[in-house]
């Protein structure tokens, strides 16, 4: 056998090159197939049309290249080949012809047959003519391939520009693209419902009339007429109708000379980071406020008793209040810590399984002093002895710790205090209530606001920072327990915390 | 200016803390002034539409961040008490930059001196006497 490299020519694509011979007279037939197959090719050969269409058209091992005599009984060879192209393209098809229909073998060419061969010819005729045919198909088949690939890269391409547009248009940010003349080249639907644009608007719009928002058209003006736009990307807030805020970052579109092609506008919604920082604004004002009062009372009163306007016992009272002010100020920083610690989640917790009924003993302990000064009775007689709880136990003595403190401090002269924990099937229910001053239905809903203090005739001089039913309402959240408050002006008020089985 | 010429004059202090009013109370009443205070703005009003005094100081916050701004205003607005000379009090520090809530159209600043807390028993007397 014949090394395959030696005849590169006579294979297509890797393989012997497969040759179909259509003929009737048998001495043409079987010649051709000798030469063929002495040169190394895989031939085939039918005795007429309709077997060589059968043959040409079966399904595996299609052939290269087709040669058919042009004169043959019932399908001559013109409509063989016609047929054998119609089922592939890209066959070579030769004609065999005898010199008296050298004239029809002309036409057929015309019609599509690579060419033709005239009888009779000499084995060297028939490899060049059939070489020359085989080139044809490796030539066709290899721009078939190329331009197979070129369309599925096309398809692909077109699918990628479709997945662009399909995230473009999911952005919540606001996209918009305007050339360097501020006219409208493309937006998403994000960008549309920022500016409350009803449809989209037509490509080259000047962007004045798209959009009713100056703010925005100032900023664009503004890119587009930087000096140096390589590297810069102008961001702007941008205040929309809806009292929204969103920041515009504009970057400049430039081409491969570096020169602007127009402005690439990303507008991301803000309002709520706008609202934190007022409210944190609100916050360092409160701040400020309720640590510079202890300090300025603190001041103003040490001033006056070195000044001798408070002599006496008189001085002696206000000194206690000025003790009283300072540790009030160091409270309040310690709740205050306390608080932001809660706030941020940057709290860990030591859960065990905490015995309400030593979280009360040791709340009594500590707030004992407060409530005999007052007169005021604490009642533990309704603390279940088995009451515990999941938790951290600091965080149960803060919870208790502030309601008790606030019964006390918010109660008549000799007033009482009850403070019950109850089991029920998995919940626990924790009750502080006392007879004391009653909030009001208009004082209700804030009293967990961080801050929120009640100034009035009764407890103006109370003092205290208004953190702790907030700090008793972030831990009660975090064990997902529920609070709620019950309370009759002038009779008294009742803290209820439940924390249910499951959630705890 | 001895104690017996201020005996007639009454000064209101409006403010949410008690021991600052104990403070300037004592400070005034030391000079002789007659002393009445409101510890929210409702309470001010109230006091300085029956009390009719001679010069009202007043905290700006109170409950709410600007109740001393309302209180003002309704003062000002009152043929009552709209010649009052008003001292506005604040625990912030103007210099701080912090931004007020505050219209600036409307005739800003219904007072007439504005101090900042703590302070100083002469600068109250000092202003006191500035504006009766
Ligand atoms: N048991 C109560 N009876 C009447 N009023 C109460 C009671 N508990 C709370 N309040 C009212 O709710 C307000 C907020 O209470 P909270 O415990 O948050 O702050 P506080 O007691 O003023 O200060 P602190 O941070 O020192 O506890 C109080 O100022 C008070 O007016
Ligand atoms: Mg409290």
């Amino acid at each position: 056998m014949k090394e395959e490299s030696a005849h590169p020519e006579r294979g297509i694509e890797g393989e012997e090159a497969r040759i179909l011979v259509v003929d009737d007279e048998p001495g043409i037939r079987e010649g051709c197939r000798k030469i063929l197959v002495s040169e190394g090719y895989d031939v085939e050969v039918a005795e007429d049309g309709l077997q060589g269409l059968a043959v040409a058209t079966r399904k595996e091992e299609p052939f290269d290249l087709v040669l058919a005599d042009l004169k043959m009984p019932g399908m001559d060879g013109v409509e063989l080949l016609g047929k054998i192209r119609g089922h592939d393209p890209e066959i070579i098809t030769i004609v065999i012809t005898a010199y008296a229909t050298l004239e029809t073998a002309i036409q057929a060419t015309r019609q599509g047959a690579y060419g033709y061969l005239p009888k009779p010819f000499t084995p060297d005729e028939l490899l060049l003519c059939l070489r020359k045919g085989l080139e044809k198909r490796r030539l066709s088949l290899q721009a078939k391939r190329l331009r197979e690939e070129r369309e599925r890269s096309l398809l692909e391409i077109c699918s990628e520009r479709n997945r662009c547009h399909a995230i473009i248009n999911c952005m919540t940010d606001g996209l918009i693209v305007v050339n360097r003349d501020e006219q409208f080249a493309m937006a998403n639907p994000a960008a549309l419902a920022m500016f409350q644009m009803p449809r989209m608007p037509e490509v080259g719009t000047p962007l004045g009339e798209c959009v009713d928002n100056p703010e925005l058209l100032d900023a664009v003006r503004g890119s587009l007429a930087a000096e140096d736009r390589r590297y810069e990307v102008l961001s702007r807030e941008i205040h929309l109708r809806d009292d929204k805020v969103v920041i515009a970052n504009i970057a400049p579109f430039l081409d491969n000379a570096g020169s602007t092609l127009g402005a690439v506008v990303i507008l991301s919604d803000i309002t709520e980071l706008k609202q934190l920082e007022k409210a944190k604004a609100a916050f360092i004002s409160m701040v400020s406020h309720e640590l510079k009062s202890p300090l300025a009372a603190i001041e103003n009163f040490a001033g006056l008793i070195l000044a001798g306007t408070f002599k006496g016992d008189k001085a002696r009272e206000i000194l206690e209040r000025i003790e009283s002010r300072a540790e009030s100020a160091r409270k309040m920083i310690d709740d205050l810590l306390n608080f932001s610690a809660l706030e941020a989640g940057a709290v860990c917790r030591k859960k065990e399984k905490v015995m309400l009924k030593d979280v009360v003993e040791d709340v009594i302990a500590a707030q004992k002093g407060l409530a005999d000064a007052k007169k005021v009775t604490l009642d533990t007689a309704r603390v279940n002895c088995d009451s515990s709880i999941p938790a951290d136990r600091d965080d149960m003595a803060k919870v208790f710790n502030n309601l008790v403190s606030n019964a006390i401090k918010y109660n008549r002269r000799g007033g009482r205090v009850a403070i019950s924990c109850t089991d029920d099937g998995g919940a626990v229910k924790i009750r502080v209530s006392d007879t004391g001053v009653g909030i009001s239905p208009e004082h209700l809903e804030h009293i967990f606001d961080e801050f929120y203090r009640i100034h009035d005739e009764d407890t103006k001089r109370i003092s205290g920072t208004g953190l702790g039913l907030a700090i008793v309402k972030k831990i009660v959240d975090a064990y997902h327990g529920e609070i709620s408050v019950d309370s009759k002006i002038g009779e008294g008020t009742t803290f209820t915390i439940l924390f249910r089985g499951g959630e705890r | 200016m001895t104690a017996e010429e201020q005996k007639d004059r009454k000064v209101l202090v409006i403010d949410d803390d008690m021991d600052f009013i104990e403070a300037n109370k004592a400070v005034l009443e030391e000079k002789g002034y007659q002393v009445a205070y409101a510890l929210n703005g409702q309470d001010g009003l109230a006091k300085a539409f029956s009390d009719k005094p001679h010069l009202i100081v007043l905290d700006v916050m109170m409950n709410t961040v600007d109740e001393g701004f309302d209180v003002a205003r309704q003062l000002r607005n009152n043929p009552d008490t709209r010649n009052i000379p008003l001292i506005m009090l604040t625990a912030i520090n103007q210099k701080s930059g912090f931004p007020w809530k505050y219209d600036k159209d409307e005739a800003w600043l219904p007072v007439d001196i504005f101090l900042e807390k703590p302070l100083k028993p002469n600068e109250l007397l000092e202003n006191v006497r500035r504006l009766l």
